[in-house]
């Protein structure tokens, strides 16, 4: 059975994991070098790791579409302006902006009725942040997945560790910026 | 080639909601997964794609920042405690990664073996379960050795005080948060996922939104019972 373990299943899991706590590592960083500026807001911690979710979440779905459609033959490798890429691009953006009103409603609700501090700037905050990080991972989404596929790689392989990886990184990074422009 | 793809091309013609007997003839004639030609047929140019993704993405995505906001209202109350342990800190996205990464391969390989039929009325005993949950189990303890390791290097750099019995205590959380949250997630997984194969259901659709969000709850909780208990 040791044998079995050990096998081109485990060596393959583990280098992609690998791969991805790099990516989550440079955003953990990131995130205890600004401590005073994210975390000390309150309700912070309640939507953070959901807020960091989300990134992955939706652009991992995005990829995958991406990739079963090339496999079938629906989206061309050399055409990036079609109604479906389009219809996606439209979808992430909402998706994102739905749920980030959300969470910032979650996090408004609990500091006003829990915690008795009253910060309607926290809803503006997380969508900012959702716009903005949506602006960066679903462009970055789009061309690694037609980049990979083109050099004869499944980007289902290889984009699901890296959009988390780099979802984590966008997400902090678009949260300074929010915080920043609020 | 030329043939499917002009019958694929006629498919994407076909109203979003119809069942149609082309779509049968497709799947008998050229072996094309009635899951496949349901993809084109979504996606065809009649259809809306972002009312489709929309529709189909919105209930789980909202479920999922649900259980992780619960999750994260118990890290919330010990935050005084939490924020000042740097290591920690760095260490929350990764975990956060880590344990919904394993949950969607432990859930995703586990489907696959129901349908390949390696699932048994004992599936304690059967190997290849007991081989999925090792791989897993030690592949989750190596990465968390190494990511506690980098954070704690990270956070000498800072003016966060380091001793032997604080780096104990970092590794002991991350360690039991980990091993925890494997074993909860296979078990899961394996109740979850006969109870849905048994009633005739695809595993595939429920196990890793279920299972990814039964992890993302789980470590918050498990975290800040850890810290409370540890510091």
């Amino acid at each position: 059975m040791i044998k079995g373990v050990f096998d081109k299943n485990f060596k393959e899991i583990l280098s992609f994991q690998v791969v991805s706590i790099i990516g989550g590592l440079i955003a953990g960083i990131i995130l205890a070098y600004n401590t005073n500026k994210i975390l000390l807001i309150p309700g912070m911690l309640i939507t953070l790791p959901a807020f960091l979710d989300m990134r992955g979440n939706i652009s991992g779905s995005l990829a995958s579409r991406l990739s079963s459609g090339l496999f079938l033959g629906v989206i061309k490798p050399n055409t990036i302006r079609t109604k479906i890429i389009r219809g996606n691009i439209y979808a992430s953006l909402l998706l994102a902006v739905i749920i980030a009103l959300f969470l910032g409603l979650i996090t408004f609700l609990f500091n006003n009725f829990v915690l008795h501090v009253f910060t309607p700037e926290i809803i503006w905050l997380f969508l900012i942040a959702g716009i903005i990080a949506n602006m960066i991972e679903v462009p970055l989404t789009i061309v690694l997945t037609f980049y990979f596929f083109k050099k004869g790689h499944d980007p289902n392989n290889i984009l699901g560790p890296f959009v988390t990886s780099s979802g984590d990184i966008t997400s902090i990074v678009s949260l300074l910026i929010a915080l920043a422009l609020i | 080639m030329k043939e499917i793809r002009k019958h694929l091309e006629a498919l994407k013609k076909i109203g979003k909601r119809e069942h149609h007997p082309l779509i049968h003839r497709i799947h008998t004639k050229y072996k094309i997964s009635r899951k496949t030609l349901f993809y084109v047929k979504e996606y065809g140019p009649h259809s809306n794609v972002p009312d489709t993704i929309l529709r189909e993405s919105v209930q789980i995505l909202l479920l999922s920042a649900i259980l992780s906001a619960a999750g994260g209202m118990a890290l919330e109350n010990i935050k005084e405690i939490f924020i000042v342990i740097v290591p920690l800190i760095i260490l929350m996205p990764t975990l956060n990664d880590m344990v919904g990464d394993y949950g969607t391969i432990i859930s995703s390989r586990f489907s696959t073996m129901l349908y390949e039929g390696k699932v048994k009325k004992k599936w304690w005993m059967e190997s290849s379960i007991k081989i999925l949950f090792w791989q897993i189990f030690i592949i989750a303890l190596l990465t968390t050795l190494i990511s506690t390791t980098v954070a704690l290097i990270v956070s000498l750099f800072s003016s966060y005080q380091l001793n032997a019995l604080i780096i104990l205590k970092v590794f002991t959380i991350t360690i039991v948060d980990v091993a925890l949250l494997v074993i909860i997630m296979f078990i899961s997984s394996v109740v979850l996922g006969l109870h849905y194969f048994n009633k005739k259901e695809d595993p595939n659709n429920f196990l890793i939104p279920i299972i990814t969000s039964v992890a993302d709850f789980g470590n918050m909780i498990i975290l800040a019972v850890l810290v409370v208990l540890l510091f």
